[in-house]
């Protein structure tokens, strides 16, 4: 692999430490941090750049950052799975405090660690299934259809996942009458 | 200096509503507040027909455009409130609270700012609306008199712009006793 090519794998395994170390808590599931990490990549062009998504059947998916996640290349052991939940260790911590400590100074950086929080505090919030109705009706051009697409998009199913996130006060009441009576003609 | 990041109805109000730009011009002109507008704000605003008495606050006003930060919310909120850019002030709002800037942002509609009280907590308290903040500016920051500011919510009450009666006429009593 050449090193220009190591060199974005590894600044990718960065934003996997920030957005692990934002919150000091694990991210519920790989599908959470890989759909974190696409929410970014659309608030953000130079981290669009360095993790490209593409369709799949449930919605945006990298095979890079799914890759870095199970098997990292660089930062070995600074995090893990555990019980599907994807965490740092107390190596991956003290990796996160030193990225911090060397751009304390730098506007953008602390701009991508709110930026992350953010995201953190509102998707990690999420079911899998909230989460990935979410995508799919958000951002449709990433979606491959599938019975798990075709199932989550059924009126009633729609119904059911959009009454639990007006209950949790996740979705405004306008975006609740939005995906009840959105057209999957169009997804 | 305080950034004040508005969304778009409170613009609308004094362009159109209340067609009272003057007070615009003077809120922004004090050097008490910095403006922050972003892009989609921006747009919105530049609809209306009285754009061009603010532009050029508009213009010169802080942005962070390089960042969509409004994206994170996107999922969460309506076609129609994304496209008022109630995700923008929302997000540049918890965004510039991280960095520790003093601010304060405006969101008019319920819908919004249930969504802020519910899972943004740490921004709630910088958050209010135009008449609220009609009030901050006459009894926290003194860019309006008492008799300038109360002037304002009287023409916002009978203006088509939407807020409670009540919640205006309560203003005004604050305001007496401020």
């Amino acid at each position: 692999m050449k090193q220009k090519q190591l060199e974005k794998l590894k600044i990718v395994e960065n934003y996997i430490i920030l957005l692990l170390g934002i919150v000091d808590r694990p991210i519920p599931s790989i599908l959470h941090l890989e759909k974190e990490m696409f929410i970014l990549s659309r608030t953000n062009p130079v981290v669009a750049n360095f993790i490209p998504f593409m369709k799949h059947y449930k919605g945006p998916y990298s095979d890079v950052l799914n890759d870095l996640v199970k098997e990292p290349l660089f930062y070995t052991n600074a995090y893990r799975i555990v019980n599907g939940r994807i965490q740092l260790t107390s190596k991956g911590k003290k990796i996160f405090e030193e990225i911090v400590k060397a751009n304390e100074k730098n506007e953008k950086f602390q701009q991508l660690l709110a930026t992350l929080k953010m995201i953190r505090e509102l998707y990690d919030k999420l079911s899998d299934e909230e989460l990935l109705l979410l995508i799919y009706i958000t951002y449709p051009e990433f979606k491959k259809r599938s019975d798990i697409s075709d199932r989550l998009l059924s009126a009633q199913k729609r119904e059911e996942i959009a009454r639990k996130l007006l209950k949790k006060g996740l979705i405004t009441e306008k975006r609740y009458r939005e995906i009840v009576e959105h057209d999957t003609d169009n997804t | 200096m305080i950034r004040i990041i508005p969304d778009t109805s409170f613009f609308i109000c004094f362009l159109d509503d209340i067609r009272a730009s003057a007070h615009l011009l003077k809120i922004f002109g004090s050097d008490r507040f910095i403006l922050v507008v972003g892009r989609v704000v921006h747009s919105e605003v530049k609809k209306s027909e009285n754009y061009h008495q603010i532009e050029h606050i508009l213009i010169s006003a802080e942005s962070y455009d390089y960042t969509q930060f409004g994206e994170i919310l996107r999922p969460f909120m309506s076609v129609e409130e994304i496209s008022k850019g109630e995700h923008e002030v929302i997000a540049t709002a918890y965004v510039l609270n991280f960095l520790g800037y003093d601010l304060i942002f405006i969101l008019d509609d319920d819908d919004a700012r249930n969504l802020v009280m519910k899972n943004l907590r740490e921004i709630a308290d910088k958050m209010t609306g135009t008449v609220g903040f009609v009030k901050l500016c006459c009894c926290e920051h003194e860019v309006f008199n008492k008799e300038e500011a109360k002037s304002i919510l009287i023409m916002i009450k009978n203006s088509k712009f939407r807020v409670k009666k009540e919640i205006v006429e309560k203003t005004i009593e604050d305001i007496e006793v401020c």
